[in-house]
């Protein structure tokens, strides 16, 4: 019985050790096996309750206008690499993972509004102290870069914010 | 009687002072005492200290482990910043585990343990501007929590686990039904019963009231989010009825801890009964609210109607109450679907809907009498106060509002003193001819 018992607590322990490498992994999978692309930004807006201090970074995807979306809905956003420009932008979001090319995987984020819905890719927080977020958001006020990993699923991962936009 | 059990500690500490006295014996003492679940020489109140001391302690342990991550310790290269963190968590849970396994203690590690998993969870998150989703971070924390909580009954760890699954459910709540909340609630629950814990049953009970109301939500929302409508109050009616049902049945219970948690939840049900009445005492919410009610299809009606049909059962089979509340849990079910049929109707959008207001005061008129008398009668200074106080709201806020302008809220005063004045005769008279009734008996017996 008692044996029994260590077992599962070691195994509760090994779970919670799954969940924190599985996060991890996550995290670090499009950082791996990604694409390095960049995508025009804005940062807007700074402080998370349980994970401190970020910048939030809006994109011109990130808001999407179609009325059947519904909150958590998973989204797909071809991506398209601009002629003679460093720069990727975001083509028109569907509900179907495209067969080919270069793709942002994304979800629906609360209900709609006047706008459209918002949609997250899991590339809108990069996370800095207090200071340096406030800094970055002046800094990078007027134009930045997202420079982002997408692994071939559409998972992608942020990699920093340049400060201006890049061209060729 | 049941809600001095909540009062343990005072009880405990008034009965060595008689046997101190030489008022009682140490036997009857003890005998007192263990009405109440506890003995003269209990030492809980000095180890109750010590754990509140150490949980405070370690609480704050935990929070400093919070802002240390929150602190973006950009120094530390990533890869070290992220193991220190696991390593951390590995350590404080090994030292937990190993004290509950050679003491059955260790819960405080264990809790500061949980604190650091979730921490751990946040960091990683941090180092990866992980910003897709975070509410799948506050599931993974409680998850995680879970299965340790589980298997050393600990209430720290299930308290720990509850309040992140209450803010996971807040946050996922507005993407989709929370459903996974079915395991933690069942889970804490579980630990509350085998840990004989009234006070985690409750905050159990609380969290389940919650989520029922945000998925009723949800089926309003139809699929988009949750949307609060009249119809929750339908639900939380039901509800009421169901948590009455619920501590007075706990209350006859042979564990005490039960006995505990049915007078807590016995208490809060009464509490919430006399502010649904207060609320809907106002002309204008319940106007709102009837005008709002879209008729019989209102899913609130019927999740309401199903939890008060259980309590209504309950009530009767186990005879559970005293017979006022009894009748009106009987028959909230037909109080429920008449006012969801006559909601939203021409009528009730009309000069009829002061019919119901009126209703409703004399019905809050009536339960403040019976609460006082029921305080008087059975010796509850919590149900007699609770009476007066309702009385006295009732009067002063039909003063302000004017109900009826001037005329008619004169004619609801009087009306009210009337009722008043002919409870308090009908009481007299019931209680000299109990009197009689004894004098007469006693009588009888020195023949």
């Amino acid at each position: 019985m008692k044996r029994c018992h260590v077992m599962g607590l070691m195994v509760a322990l090994g779970l919670q050790v799954v969940v924190m490498a599985g996060v991890f992994l996550g995290g670090v999978y499009p950082l791996w096996v990604g694409e390095e692309i960049r995508l025009e930004t804005r940062p807007v807006d700074p402080r998370d309750l349980f994970r401190g201090n970020y910048a939030r970074l809006g994109y011109d995807f990130s808001t999407v206008e179609a009325s059947d979306l519904r909150p958590g809905d998973v989204v797909y956003l071809p991506l398209e690499k601009q002629p003679n420009e460093a720069l990727w932008r975001g083509g028109e979001p569907q509900a179907a993972e495209p067969e080919t090319g270069l793709y942002l995987r994304g979800r629906v984020a609360g209900q709609p509004w006047s706008a459209g819905n918002t949609v997250k890719y899991g590339i809108e927080a990069l996370f800095a102290p207090k200071e340096k977020a406030l800094a970055l958001e002046r800094q990078l006020r007027d134009s930045a870069v997202a420079v982002v990993r997408v692994a071939p699923n559409g998972k992608a991962a942020l990699v920093t914010v340049e400060a201006k936009a890049i061209n060729n | 009687m049941q809600l001095l059990g909540l009062l343990r500690r005072e009880l405990r500490s008034e009965c060595r002072q008689w046997v101190a006295d030489g008022d009682i014996s140490e036997d009857q003492g003890n005998r007192i005492l263990a009405r109440y679940g506890t003995r003269l020489d209990d030492d809980a109140d000095s180890s109750l200290a010590y754990k509140v001391l150490v949980t405070v302690a370690m609480l704050f342990v935990g929070l400093a482990i919070l802002l240390l991550v929150s602190a973006n310790w950009e120094e530390i290269p990533r890869a070290v910043r992220m193991l220190g963190l696991i390593a951390t968590t590995i350590t404080l849970n090994l030292i937990g585990i190993r004290g509950y396994l050679k003491q059955g203690e260790g819960s405080g590690w264990l809790f500061l343990g949980g604190i650091s998993y979730g921490a751990s969870i946040m960091l990683i998150a941090q180092i990866y501007h992980l910003g897709e989703h975070f509410p799948d971070g506050l599931f993974y924390w409680a998850l995680g929590v879970a299965p340790m909580a589980w298997l050393v009954r600990s209430r720290l760890l299930a308290l720990l686990m509850l309040a992140v699954a209450f803010l996971w459910m807040g946050a996922q709540g507005q993407y989709t039904p929370p459903w996974a909340m079915v395991l933690f609630l069942g889970v804490a629950g579980a630990i509350a019963l085998r840990a004989h814990s009234g006070g985690l049953l409750l905050v159990v009970i609380a969290v389940l009231v919650s989520w029922l109301n945000l998925l009723l939500g949800w089926v309003y929302g139809d699929g988009w989010g949750p949307d609060f409508e009249a119809g929750h109050l339908s639900l939380n009616m039901g509800l009421l009825a169901l948590l009455y049902a619920f501590s007075h049945w706990a209350a006859q219970s042979e564990a005490h801890y039960l006995r505990r948690s049915g007078s807590l939840v016995g208490l809060w049900s009464l509490r919430g009964y006399l502010l649904l009445l207060l609320m809907f005492s106002f002309r204008e919410f319940s106007e709102g609210y009837l005008h709002e009610l879209v008729g019989l299809a209102d899913p609130g009606l019927w999740a309401g109607l199903l939890a008060a049909l259980l309590a209504s059962v309950w009530v009767v089979v186990r005879r559970l109450g005293s017979s006022g509340p009894r009748l009106l849990v009987m028959l909230l079910p037909f109080l429920l679907l008449g006012i969801h049929a006559f909601g939203g109707t021409e009528m009730a959008r009309g000069d009829a809907a002061w019919l119901f207001v009126v209703a409703v005061n004399l019905l809050a008129l009536l339960s403040a009498i019976v609460l006082i008398q029921e305080g008087l009668k059975r010796g509850l200074t919590q149900y007699f106060y609770s009476g007066i106080v309702l009385i006295l709201l009732l009067a002063l806020m039909r003063y302000l509002d004017l109900f009826g302008d001037y005329l008619g809220a004169a004619a609801m005063f009087l009306v009210a003193a009337a009722v008043l004045y002919g409870a308090a005769r009908f009481w007299r008279r019931q209680h000299s001819q109990e009197a009689a009734g004894k004098a007469v008996a006693a009588g009888e017996g020195q023949s």
